[in-house]
């Protein structure tokens, strides 16, 4: 055996020292050691810290994840230690490296190189039942994975590795203690003394025992999403409610600020509040306005904040919600159960677990602690489809073959022709995704164990079946949708232009696209121009597309994702967009070649839906909500002197319930910015839709001389 | 029958109740020094022409009578030999031309309107008919709103007031709210601000309140124009007159961002008006002894 000088890595050395065993086992041998060994921090800002050593993502203790460079580094940082770091690279990186086996086949390869697409890249945001530490404790928790062994007999591996997850939280408990213990010896500040005697008196009998009020559980809770590898912190109102109840109303409030604050700096991701149970019985509680109050205090855009609405929301949280969206943090964003849920439902999900989805990562519907949404399983630039229908499969951005051979788009007779390509490239396109996502999504369950998540995700220690690899109750997958309206409004020109108008041939369009317009000015102008958009409210627009996005979004629901579950589509605004843009060659929208700005998820293309929000959520009914199980966003924009108005508060109100009671799925709302509007004096074209009212007056931003502009954007900073 | 209008505008929430769809009309019979939206005067469709997009590359020259370059390469529009084929909107790369005002069916603008009724239903909201002035189409305004109303959509009227007593009686009827401007009390100098006196509006007022009829008073408050100390009082007085046949008054400050405008039309741009968004607090407190609720736009 290799002996080591290092204590800088013992989750590597835990791994590494017991090669006999099972992959699992290994990884929860890391994690005890780990816990046993690493350096622990007390931070009294940041909460509980400990695990990744200079930053790295060397691994997290739900499995393994090794980065090369990552060790490398940290030869060069530690030269005194460097054979260690050398030889865990040399023992860790060929079993990491099994990432890389899938075999992806040639039209595959192909196809993802062109970066329009990708799929399967990495186990996805997980949705953790963390609470059940704090309400049950490991002891009990222990006690579950000892039942479910007897009950699953040979599978003594992974029943092993569960349990010592839980070991390796009983131990960073107990050394927690210690550490705070230590502190208060020498700590003089009042504050930090009470905060360090809670986490002493809590890990007294916690995590073995259950929590007994909000500030022993949120500090079991800080340890267990922390060691979990802090994703989303789920449906806090709901989890905590049981000791916030019993908590004394004042020093409650104290606790809730500290955890915000360890969630801002740690960046989580996505906290929920509210919803409806099964028989639409409203779930808000005092402490979701608790939440909201502090989310419109703090103004922090993290934790992303999503509140639930329904049928039976009361009043109060509309308005709660609109206070804090009025600061312009952005914050919630607002998901519709009645939309969301009969979405769960189609995925075969019953009614009472439907109702208990939250969201995960930036805006993905998960259900807390039961499933594996295969969050993110693939996403694909749509708009790819229009351009192998018009160059018979050929990228008008590479050149290269990419998609099927539909035929010389010139040779299309009719529209439906047309369309029809385009159609079969979509299913193409889903079709090469969503294997290449089964396969590398099968590796990530074969090769990288998670002991610890299943222990907190229903159906895995039931099944005796690994979190990653179809353990939970549902084992669905997701595929995020990217340049949608630019899709519609290509579709929807070509309709116009070439078919119904007659302006231009398909052989004229074809090539204007291939030359990127060269030559063709007055073609790009009239399609740059085209007020035929998505977003608008036009019947002919917006009939194309409703079909194209239900097309999509069902033909997903169709295809079936290795952990035993189905796809489904969604859009969300991810920071990925422009990258998603670049891949896109000309368009007949009159995207040009490369531009990077693209639609925000199911939004208009930037700068085209000019008829304010109404005519927007209209087009976006086009589509069927209850298809897309994935998060389904429409992000809208105000002016910030309407919204911060009474007026502007009922009509955004009213804008809301509206959409939702139609059964739209998701609105973010957006108050346009100063910054926005100085962005718009320099890039006019991305801000059409830009729109100033003032009383009876009003036109486009980008209409008016810059003296005017300046006036407005003088205004805009007075009412923020 | 037909509207020329230049604009149907979604989500208006600052002309009349709830969430609107506004249709303006185009054709006002008043010419008032301030207006801000100048692109409505005119009863016929017209470019508006906005210079400062312009980079005078002269590709206009090809097709439109009207355009010349200068000896200094400046593009100068003469609006006279304009035949309005509307060429320049669709060939013009840059955007410096815009075709503003066209003539519609009703059944077009109904429709229009239409869309919006989910959101009218839950905010009270409705159609807005505004201007130009509304009398001037006066037959057609009447059928429009006729429809809407089988349509269960209610309307508002904006309205400088100035126009035939059988136009707004036959609103009421059907159940329209006025948003009625008061541009001023004083006889001459309401000539002078706005090109008519104000004997006709006055009386058209009056009549409406006479038959009971739903009035907003909506004030255009325009430092230095119509703002004076007398005016004020004059303004005062005359409200409280008829303080039992108005809903409540709302003053509308000035603000100079339809000043623009004036040049994309072929206007003169007027002298530059302070903004009266200031001023407003202190109107409203003299105006408030009316006993008249007094609402300042915008808040």
């Amino acid at each position: 055996m290799y002996n080591f000088k290092t204590k800088r890595e013992p989750f590597a050395r835990g791994f590494l020292n017991c090669e006999s065993e099972n992959k699992s086992k290994r990884c929860a041998a890391g994690a005890v050691l780990a816990a046993k060994e690493m350096d622990l921090r007390l931070d009294l800002k940041l909460g509980l810290c400990y695990g990744n050593i200079d930053g790295g993502a060397t691994y997290n203790f739900c499995g393994l994840h090794c980065s090369e460079s990552h060790f490398k580094r940290l030869a060069e940082k530690y030269p005194e230690e460097k054979e260690d770091f050398l030889y865990i690279k040399e023992h860790l990186a060929p079993l990491a490296d099994e990432q890389v086996s899938w075999t992806r086949t040639p039209e595959q390869e192909i196809n993802c190189s062109e970066g329009y697409m990708w799929a399967g890249g990495w186990e996805g945001h997980a949705n953790p039942d963390h609470a059940d530490v704090c309400h049950f404790g490991t002891d009990a928790l222990r006690e579950k994975i000892e039942k479910n062994r007897a009950l699953n007999p040979g599978k003594d591996d992974f029943y092993d590795a569960c349990s010592m997850t839980m070991d390796a939280l009983d131990i960073l408990g107990q050394r927690y203690r210690e550490k705070a213990l230590e502190m208060l010896e020498s700590e003089t500040d009042p504050e930090n003394i009470k905060k360090l005697q809670i986490i002493a008196r809590t890990f007294e009998h916690a995590p073995k025992a259950p929590c007994r009020d909000f500030a022993e559980a949120i500090v079991v809770f800080v340890l267990v999403y922390t060691f979990d590898g802090q994703d989303s912190p789920g449906w806090f109102d709901q989890y905590m409610y049981d000791f916030w109840k019993v908590t004394d109303e004042k020093l409650r409030l104290e606790y809730l600020d500290h955890v915000w604050e360890f969630f801002h700096n740690t960046r989580a991701w996505n906290l929920c509040i509210s919803g409806s149970d099964e028989n639409w019985n409203d779930l808000t509680n005092d402490l979701s306005y608790a939440v909201l109050k502090i989310v419109k205090e703090k103004k922090y855009q993290t934790p992303n904040l999503t509140m639930r609405c329904h049928r039976n929301t009361p009043e109060a949280l509309y308005v709660a919600a609109y206070e804090a969206l009025a600061t312009g943090c952005g914050l919630p964003g607002l998901y519709n159960d009645e939309a969301v849920v009969p979405a769960l439902e189609r995925l075969g999900i019953p009614s009472a677990d439907a109702h208990m989805y939250v969201m995960n990562g930036c805006n993905q519907i998960d259900i807390q602690g039961k499933s594996h949404m295969g969050l993110e399983d693939g996403q694909f630039t749509v708009a790819k489809a229009v351009e192998f229908a018009l160059h018979n499969g050929r990228s008008n951005l590479t050149g290269k073959d990419l998609g099927l051979k539909t035929g010389n788009a010139a040779d299309f007779e009719t529209f439906e022709e047309f369309y029809a390509a385009v159609i079969a490239q979509l299913d193409y396109i889903m079709k090469l995704i969503t294997d290449l996502s089964n396969t590398v999504q099968a590796c990530h369950g074969k090769y990288f164990p998670g002991p610890f998540r299943s222990v907190l995700i229903d159906g895995c220690l039931e099944k005796g079946r690994e979190y990653k690899n179809g353990g939970p109750l549902y084992g669905n997958g997701q595929i995020l949708l990217q340049a949608f309206a630019e899709t519609v409004d290509s579709v929807v020109a070509v309709k116009k232009f070439v078919y119904d108008d007659k302006r231009f041939t398909m052989a004229e369009l074809v090539d204007a696209l291939e030359k990127n317009f060269e030559g063709y000015d007055e073609m790009y102008h009239v399609l740059k121009h085209s007020s035929y958009r998505f977003g608008n409210d036009i019947e002919y627009v917006d009939k194309i597309a409703g079909d194209l996005m239900d097309h999509v979004n069902g033909h997903l629901l169709t295809i079936p994702t290795f952990r035993g579950g189905h796809f489904s589509g969604g859009c969300s605004p991810f920071v990925g967009a422009p990258d998603h843009g670049a891949t896109l060659g000309a368009l007949p929208s009159g995207h040009k070649k490369g531009d990077e700005l693209i639609a925000d998820s199911i939004g208009a293309t930037p700068g085209y839906d000019i008829n304010g929000p109404t005519a927007l959520l209209n087009s976006c009914l086009a589509f069927d909500h209850t298809l897309p199980g994935s998060g389904f966003i429409l992000n809208l924009k105000f002016d910030s002197n309407i919204f911060n108005s009474e007026i502007g508060k009922a009509a955004f109100i009213t804008l809301w319930k509206n959409y939702f009671e139609r059964k739209g799925q998701m609105i973010t709302a957006t108050v346009v910015s100063a910054e926005e509007l100085l962005d718009a004096q320099k890039n006019p074209d991305a801000h059409r839709d830009l729109i100033v009212r003032v009383g009876g007056y009003c036109d486009y931003f980008v209409n008016i001389s810059k003296e005017l502009q300046d006036n407005v954007i003088a205004r805009t900073c007075l009412n923020i | 029958m037909e509207l020329t209008y230049f604009n149907i505008q979604k989500f208006c929430i600052h002309d009349g109740p709830g969430i609107r769809t506004a249709v303006f009309l185009k054709g006002c019979p008043l010419d008032c020094l301030w207006c801000h939206n100048p692109e409505s005067k005119s009863c016929v469709p017209e470019i508006m022409f906005y210079k400062h997009k312009c980079s005078s590359c002269g590709r206009c020259l090809e097709f439109c009578p009207a355009r010349t370059i200068t000896d200094k390469g400046e593009l100068i529009y003469d609006r006279s030999k304009c035949e309005l084929c509307g060429k320049c909107t669709e060939k013009c790369y840059n955007t410096a031309n815009s075709l503003c005002g066209k003539t519609d069916d009703l059944d077009f603008i109904l429709k229009e309107v239409k869309k919006d009724v989910p959101f009218y239903k839950t905010s009270g909201g409705g159609m807005t008919v505004s201007g130009g002035e509304p009398a001037m189409q006066s037959k057609a305004v009447i059928e429009l709103v006729r429809m809407a109303k089988e349509e269960g959509i209610e309307s508002v009227i904006e309205t400088s007031g100035f126009g035939e007593r059988e136009f707004f009686m036959s609103l009421h009827e059907l159940g329209a709210t006025f948003f009625f401007d008061i541009k001023g009390i004083d006889r001459e100098k309401h000539k002078i601000n706005t090109g008519v006196y104000t004997d006709v509006i006055h009386k058209n007022l009056d009549a409406l309140i006479a038959v009971g009829a739903k009035i907003v008073l909506r004030l255009p408050m325009i430092p230095g124009k119509n703002d004076s100390e007398e005016d004020l009082v004059l303004l005062r007085d005359f409200i409280a007159e008829r303080k039992d046949g108005i809903m409540y008054a709302e003053i509308m400050p000035y603000h100079e961002l339809g000043r623009d405008k004036n040049t994309a039309v072929g206007r003169d741009v007027y002298d530059p008006i302070p903004a009266g968004k200031e001023f407003a607090p202190k109107w409203r407190e003299l105006l408030s002894e009316s006993g008249v609720e007094i609402r300042v736009s915008g808040e």
